[in-house]
């Protein structure tokens, strides 16, 4: 079979042309002007957002745990940066890391303990864990606000960087824009550089039997952990990021249904393949936004595309890519390849 | 100890309503190995269809209550045979099309009924006294039918030839199939009577307190929380479950606030899962 | 195989993608327009009472158009209906006030009822001057003030509520002393307690507790239990929402407490009634209204409201918030004769006299919240009567200062 023109690490051309091309568009797509400006680059982060927590989702669900709780966590990163930042006086731009770290650190204890259990266990008790998270961010009132909103903490403000001058991120959405941008292309670039690590390698060897791993001294708690832990550090990040953007939390948007939500993300786009969670995330936060005017009536059409994608393509939608490709490629007159 | 009798009895009562609301998801989970998310929806719906099928034909509230019972129960199997069967035990799918599933459903019951305010007639109406204290009769109707329809699903799945076939599908379904058990009527059996029990649940909550679109996304936890605590395999071990629950958040709300309740009951939860995970009565996982 | 599958997705996405067409065109109209947004749940767990709120806005635009809608310096214009679902989630919340803001570029906004989604919309209208007419809020800094100049309300809500609640249990049964308050949680716990000691302490009655519960509360006869432990001569209501007041009515009164149901907030009595039942709601009050259109207290501005949804379909008492927010953004442009919103906010706020459907009304809340953006008019007893009648009583006039 002839194939197409490679580069020297095997990567064919044109996925690299691709990402080149979707990179340059999403750096102009603020200054577009597409639909309405400030609403559509709002839209815009909402997306990134989601793809860093989804994505880190598809790597927990590498290593065999199916989590049913990246919401908590988004809500764990997202309540402790604010509250830093604000009781202790701390730029946002530190506690969102430090959260970030300190989601971590939460998710490697529970992680731990989670970690004896497999299969449909696990994930019930992931849920439950997500329940009892939002209870606490609730329980928690003087802390956190309760079931009320918590308001009142810094933005990322004003950033001076010489050569490029003042950012404001109080003043226009573009700042916060780029920023979730980066964060996303670092978080999809660093879990990328992972999966195809030896790390990657254990949490599939892991996943697919923990048995066999083990006799080869594969350690399936450590690896387990691993990968819950560095999934919900990007969890946090994203809550913490997307925290101090919008400038309110609260914790009816990290409860079950968030969850299950963001699960759902991953498995229409498609958890066996990396830019599953992009198309996953892409085409449910889109959509319901693109048929506002159906008003009441517009969960049918997310439902509708749900049933759609869980019965006629189980795989998730990414695995429409390569039939898509061959498509492509035989109407261009390429022939069958 | 006045104050003391009436917790005892609201505990009672609340351990009822989960338990009723449980049975079928734990049947669904025992006999199919699968968590159908979308029973707190089904639940919704029985209430709803309860009440529209009494306003409507005019029944009395047992009326209504039986025939909404049977018309989830052909849900159960359109949902069993159209969605469920397919997906098998494939959780992620399974957990993506309940949520289909209560989406449509959601939408649905905001679409047609909206916001007004919905309450079905009482089964029972007026009030009795246990003791020193007083409380509605469709209260404890409702902790008698929890009992009774609990004992009679247990029996069911022990003494009948139909029940022996549920084990036999949850224990091996291809063996059970080779011994000439019809494991697609097993399941959709299964299924139709889970979402039975789910609308009888729903009818009976709904003259309790009332009707919304969303009184299945609590229910669905504290279902959860019933079946996993009892244990996959374990309908009987629902009451053991169901009266601690059911405890739990009849006392623990009133020193640490509703919010505090929750992390409480929700912290059990996870307890009996990390040290035990096939619950108190369940089968070796 | 795989062909197949994604010739079948092309052609579904295609059918679905012909559905959104509509929401891409934009109608023009040759009469000038004012676009006012209603950011409303339209799904979400409190569409029942916002879509009321919605359909209320809508009719008022209507009726407003019907009787020539605003001239500013001579030039007609007609108010326009934009209606977004914030889908009761905060995410839903700030993406509906994008759209409307950015997209439908309106420059005055009604909606909407919970406080935090209230809180999580509040960072894109106040940067952008557009104004908006909330339907309720608590009287926290972060919700109304002067932090938030472009934020009013013209419904009376907790502040207004409190006050007279007890000052009708004090005429009517001036025997009771210990009243215990149930708080729905919803972070405002702090702020009702307050408010109910300062006006408890006016009128020689007593807080003995305050109990919260939650508002998916299954069962509240534990709760219940709790109030009536404190062996209160009545209970007071400040907030939540018929979903949850009902039954912890119905439940009070089946364990047996006898005592009033003081109501200070605006849940609808018809609702409670359905539920509690009418043997044995009575004593109970609320500050939600009455829509007997015989009764010669109501006045003609309700009456309107009233017949008017009744002939849309029916009325439902939320149907007044929207009214009310449409009509007194109306008023405002029309006295400021002008659409720069901050001309608008500022003459909004000297308003001396406003026509609200509650009755007369005039700008306030100076003194208390630091800016004169509340409308205050008056408030309605309801009671329910031992017959199972619902008859109002009498009207309360407000005033925050």
């Amino acid at each position: 079979m002839k194939e197409g023109p490679k580069t020297s690490n095997g990567t064919s051309l044109p996925k690299y042309a691709l990402l080149f091309v979707a990179a340059v568009l999403l750096i102009i797509l603020p200054f577009l002007g597409i639909g309405g400006g400030p609403y559509f680059i709002h839209i815009c982060i909402l997306i990134f957002t989601f793809v860093i927590v989804t994505s880190s989702l598809r790597t927990i669900y590498l290593s065999g745990q199916a989590s049913v709780a990246p919401a908590a966590f988004m809500g764990i990163g997202a309540y402790t940066s604010a509250i830093t930042s604000a009781r202790l006086g701390v730029s946002p731009w530190a506690t969102m890391f430090i959260a970030a770290l300190g989601t971590m650190a939460v998710a490697a204890a529970v992680g731990y303990i989670f970690s004896r259990l497999r299969a449909i266990y696990f994930s019930v008790v992931t849920v439950f864990f997500g329940v009892g998270v939002e209870a606490l961010i609730r329980a928690l009132e003087s802390l956190t606000g309760g079931r009320t909103a918590l308001v009142g903490y810094p933005g990322f403000g004003i950033l001076r960087i010489s050569g490029i001058g003042v950012i404001d991120f109080a003043s226009s959405k573009i700042p916060a824009y780029y920023l979730l941008l980066i964060l996303a292309a670092l978080t999809l670039l660093a879990l990328y550089r992972l999966e195809r690590s030896r790390t990657g390698m254990n949490w599939a060897a892991v996943a697919q039997s923990p048995l066999v791993a083990s006799s080869i001294g594969i350690s399936e708690v450590k690896f387990r952990v691993l990968a819950f832990s560095v999934g919900c550090f990007f969890a946090g990040l994203a809550g913490a990021a997307y925290g101090h953007y919008s400038g309110v939390l609260a914790p009816g948007s990290y409860g079950l249904m968030s969850s299950i939500a963001i699960v759902t993300y991953l498995l229409l786009g498609g958890q066996k393949y990396f830019f599953g969670p992009v198309l996953g995330v892409v085409i449910l936060v889109a959509v319901p936004e693109f048929f506002r005017s159906a008003k009441e009536y517009a969960p049918y059409i997310t439902g509708g595309v749900m049933l759609v994608v869980i019965f006629l393509i189980p795989e998730g939608l990414a695995s429409l890519t390569k039939p898509a490709w061959l498509w492509l490629r035989r109407t261009a007159g390429k022939g069958a390849q | 100890m006045q104050l003391f009798v009436q917790t005892l009895i609201n505990g009672l009562v609340l351990s009822s309503i989960y338990i009723l609301v449980a049975l079928g998801f734990a049947l669904i989970f025992s006999v199919m190995q699968v968590l159908n998310f979308a029973h707190g929806s089904v639940y919704m719906v029985g209430a709803y269809v309860t009440y529209f099928v009494g306003s409507i034909f005019g029944l009395p509230p047992w009326g209504a209550i039986a025939l909404s019972a049977g018309v989830m129960a052909l849900f159960g199997v359109f949902l069993e045979g159209c969605g469920f069967r397919i997906l098998a035990k494939d959780f992620n799918r399974t957990l993506m099309f309940s949520l289909a599933v209560i989406v449509l459903l959601q939408t649905t019951a905001d679409v047609t009924v909206g916001g007004v305010l919905r309450h079905v007639p009482s089964v029972l109406p007026g009030l009795t006294r246990v003791g020193t204290v007083t409380l509605s009769k469709e209260r404890v109707i409702a902790c008698v039918i929890a009992i009774f329809l609990l004992i009679l699903v247990n029996l069911l799945i022990r003494k009948t030839g139909l029940g022996r076939e549920m084990i036999a599908v949850s224990l091996d379904r291809t063996a059970s199939a080779l011994q000439g058990i019809n494991v697609h009527r097993v399941s959709a059996f299964a299924f139709a009577l889970s979402c039975a029990l789910a609308s009888v649940a729903g009818g009976l909550m709904g003259s309790i307190t009332r009707l919304d679109a969303y009184m299945g996304d609590a229910m669905l936890v504290k279902a959860l929380a019933l079946v996993i605590i009892a244990g996959m395999g374990s309908i009987g071990g629902l009451f053991v479950s169901g009266l601690i629950v059911g405890f739990i958040d009849a006392t623990l709300p009133i020193y640490f606030g509703a919010a505090g309740g929750e992390v409480a009951a929700t912290a059990f939860a996870i307890l009996i899962l990390v040290i035990r995970p096939q619950g108190l009565f369940g089968q070796e996982v | 195989m795989g062909m197949k599958k994604l010739w079948c997705v092309v052609v579904a996405v295609l059918c679905v993608g012909v559905m959104a067409v509509p929401s891409l065109a934009h109608a023009q109209a040759a009469q000038k327009t004012i676009p006012i947004g209603i950011h409303a749940a339209v799904t979400g767990f409190n569409s029942g009472m916002e879509t009321q709120v919605r359909d209320g806005a809508l009719a008022g635009i209507d009726w407003l158009n019907e009787k020539g809608g605003v001239t500013i310096k001579g030039e007609k214009y007609k108010f326009v209906g934009v209606v977004e679902d914030n889908k009761t989630t905060p995410e839903g919340s700030k993406a509906a006030a994008e759209k409307l803001v950015y997209d439908h570029k309106v420059k005055f906004i009604t909606g909407s009822v919970i406080p935090f989604i209230n809180v999580a919309y509040a960072g894109v209208t106040e940067p952008a001057k557009v104004i908006r007419n909330v339907d309720y809020s608590t009287e926290a800094p972060h919700e109304m003030g002067k932090d938030l100049p472009f934020t009013f309300r013209p419904n009376p809500a907790i502040l207004e509520g409190i006050g007279p609640a007890l000052q009708y249990l004090t005429e009517k049964f001036p025997n009771a002393k210990n009243i215990v308050i149930a708080i729905a949680e919803s972070g405002a716990d702090e702020a009702l307690t307050t408010i109910t000691d300062r006006e408890c302490n006016k009128r020689g009655l007593k807080r003995v507790a305050s109990v919260g519960y939650a508002m998916d509360t299954v069962d509240f006869y534990p709760k219940t239990t709790e109030m009536l432990s404190h062996k209160p001569d009545a209970i007071l209501i400040g907030n939540g929402g018929e979903v949850a007041t009902a039954p912890l009515a119905k439940a009070l009164r089946e364990q047996g407490f006898k005592g009033p149901l003081v109501f200070g907030n605006y849940d609808d009595p018809y609702e409670i009634l359905k539920v509690v039942g009418k043997d044995y709601l009575a004593p109970f009050w609320t500050h939600g209204w009455s829509k007997d259109l015989n009764d010669p207290n109501l006045g003609p501005e309700m009456k309107e409201v009233i017949r008017t949804m009744n002939a849309r379909g029916g009325f439902h008492q939320w149907n007044l918030w929207g009214w009310a927010e449409v009509w007194t953004i109306a008023q405002a442009i029309e006295k400021a004769q002008s659409l720069d919103t901050t001309v608008v906010a500022n003459t909004w706020r000297k308003m001396k006299k406003i026509e609200t459907p509650y009755g007369e009304g005039h700008m306030c809340g100076e003194k208390t919240i630091g800016i004169n953006n509340v409308v205050c008019s008056r408030v309605a007893i309801t009671e329910v009567l031992p017959s199972g009648d619902v008859k109002h009583m009498k009207w309360i006039p407000v005033d925050i200062p």
